[in-house]
């Protein structure tokens, strides 16, 4: 199965006609829709919904994808993580449940629905504002260059008074302010 | 300063003016095509092609955050 064909089936079974579900797709994905495409090795997904139905929503996933059996705490984002296999590729799926966290919450609310064509499909992704908040909690240093390259791609197009906002409540406006200073003013 | 930092950061530079000029579709399309030539890299086959981007960019990252990259002897 191709990497194309895994977020494809993955998709199908998040906006089932019939069940649809909140998410957004997050990860290099996301990433790549602000800042710099960068290959994975996974597809990235955050359900606004209770364990019981992601599992439900896992179990219709064809066959091919085979979900590790305990879901695992996941101590950055400090929610759930479910890990799915993909049969013959190395490729794999990662769901984690939304967090309490009020900014977790705005997150959802301000999605926006993204075009991808060589799916012939839709899928919501965060916006850019709330990837970086997001990344500057994280810190690892992916989040950073991920930050690094959503800055300079999408450059004076930000809401910043809205980041500031949440960086002020998270601790990461130094780490905010530093990022931008190092980013020549001519780009 | 590394006496290649002028020419790294012109680099970065030209690197940032290309994706901007890329439209957000073609950016995610990008991302998954690089995604699918290192897994079928990966698998010792895949789409020449894509696989020569993918380790052009993946180079150009490497650049960017450790420097040029040292002749091998």
């Amino acid at each position: 199965m191709t990497v194309y064909e895994v977020v494809h089936r993955v998709l199908d079974v998040l906006e089932a006609d019939e069940r649809p579900l909140d998410y957004i797709m997050v990860g290099a994905m996301a990433v790549a829709r602000w800042g710099f495409p960068r290959s994975t090795s996974d597809a990235d997904f955050v359900l606004a919904a209770p364990g019981a139905v992601v599992d439900e929503m896992l179990s219709r996933l064809p066959g091919e994808f085979q979900v590790e059996e305990q879901a695992r705490m996941e101590l950055f984002t400090g929610t759930m993580r479910w890990v799915v296999d993909v049969k013959g590729t190395a490729f794999k799926v990662e769901v984690f449940l939304q967090g309490n966290d009020p900014h977790h919450q705005a997150e959802f609310a301000r999605r926006c629905r993204q075009r991808i064509p060589v799916l012939n499909r839709e899928a919501w992704i965060p916006t850019a504002e709330d990837l970086i908040i997001q990344k500057l909690r994280w810190a690892r240093p992916k989040d950073i260059q991920d930050i690094d390259a959503i800055l300079r791609v999408q450059s004076s197009t930000l809401d910043f008074p809205y980041i500031e906002k949440w960086c002020d409540q998270h601790g990461t406006r130094a780490l905010l302010e530093e990022l931008r200073r190092s980013i020549p003013p001519d780009l | 300063m590394s006496e290649f930092q002028p020419l790294i950061d012109q680099l970065f530079r030209e690197e940032v003016l290309r994706t901007r000029a890329m439209s957000p579709e073609e950016r995610m399309q990008l991302a998954l095509d690089l995604s699918e030539a290192n897994l079928a890299w990966s698998h010792g086959n895949g789409d020449p092609e894509l696989i020569r981007r993918m380790r052009l960019l993946r180079d150009a990252d490497d650049r960017r955050y450790y420097g040029p990259p040292v002749p091998r002897l």
